[in-house]
């Protein structure tokens, strides 16, 4: 695996604190990899998205 | 009927091809580099190949390195850009991104289904069953509510036709 260096406020830090402590994740890093997994994922539906309508609004132009 | 002039890599002659409905790019005068054809080698299509000039190979190299997209959708859009060709026709997000940098106008399989059915190529039953295909058939990814929202909006289109009439 790759260290990733980035800063967040003191207030992510906490909010992800709360989750650990609560058992959704097991440490910072997991819950890290699992937000950027689901927003590439949420990235790519909303690129398709528009894209597929991008398209039907040509398919259906002049 | 005027045929449009369009650049194709090889997802939607695949896509196309794979729910039966390849003859509609008949209606595009299509052009392919030869990487295009070679990823598309057991698929007969009406389509051109033009080779790439030298500066136009080195384009499409350089894509493949600084744009992180495949050799045969390098090579589309580089050889779009070669003929003056502004149509391009891609499903890869990467691809479609990359030429619109490039200026040109790019559409999917999807597009490519719904203009057949515009210019009255596809009955609406047609079109609509084509676009259930891609989904159940095909290699494309597209979800099921983008499919159903497709439909409505041809649905409307035709709708709307009729009450004008």
């Amino acid at each position: 695996m790759e260290t990733v260096p980035a800063k967040v406020t003191k207030r992510l830090v906490d909010e992800m604190d709360e989750l650990i402590d609560e058992g959704w994740y097991a440490n910072k890093s997991e819950l890290i990899r699992n937000a950027i997994r689901d927003l590439i994922n949420r990235t790519k539906a909303e690129r398709l998205e528009a894209a597929i309508k991008e398209d039907v609004e040509w398919g259906l132009s002049d | 009927m005027t045929k449009l002039p369009a650049v194709s890599d090889s997802g939607p002659i695949m896509h196309l091809s794979e729910i039966g409905a390849l003859r509609i790019l008949g209606i595009f005068n299509i052009v392919i580099p030869e990487e295009v054809l070679s990823e598309t080698a057991n698929i007969h299509t009406n389509a051109k190949v033009l080779m790439l000039d030298q500066k136009h190979k080195d384009l499409a190299r350089l894509l493949t390195l600084t744009d992180s997209i495949q050799l045969g959708e390098a090579e589309a859009i580089s050889l779009a850009l070669q003929q003056g060709v502004r149509l391009f026709f891609t499903d890869d997000l990467d691809a479609r991104s990359v030429a619109g940098k490039y200026g040109l106008k790019a559409h999917g399989t999807v597009g490519i289904l719904v203009k057949a059915f515009r210019k009255g190529i596809l009955s609406e039953s047609e079109v609509v069953s084509f676009l259930r295909l891609l989904r159940s058939k095909s290699s494309l990814f597209i979800t099921n509510d983008l499919v159903e929202w497709s439909i409505r909006k041809i649905k409307q289109h035709s709708s709307s036709k009729k009450r004008r009439k």
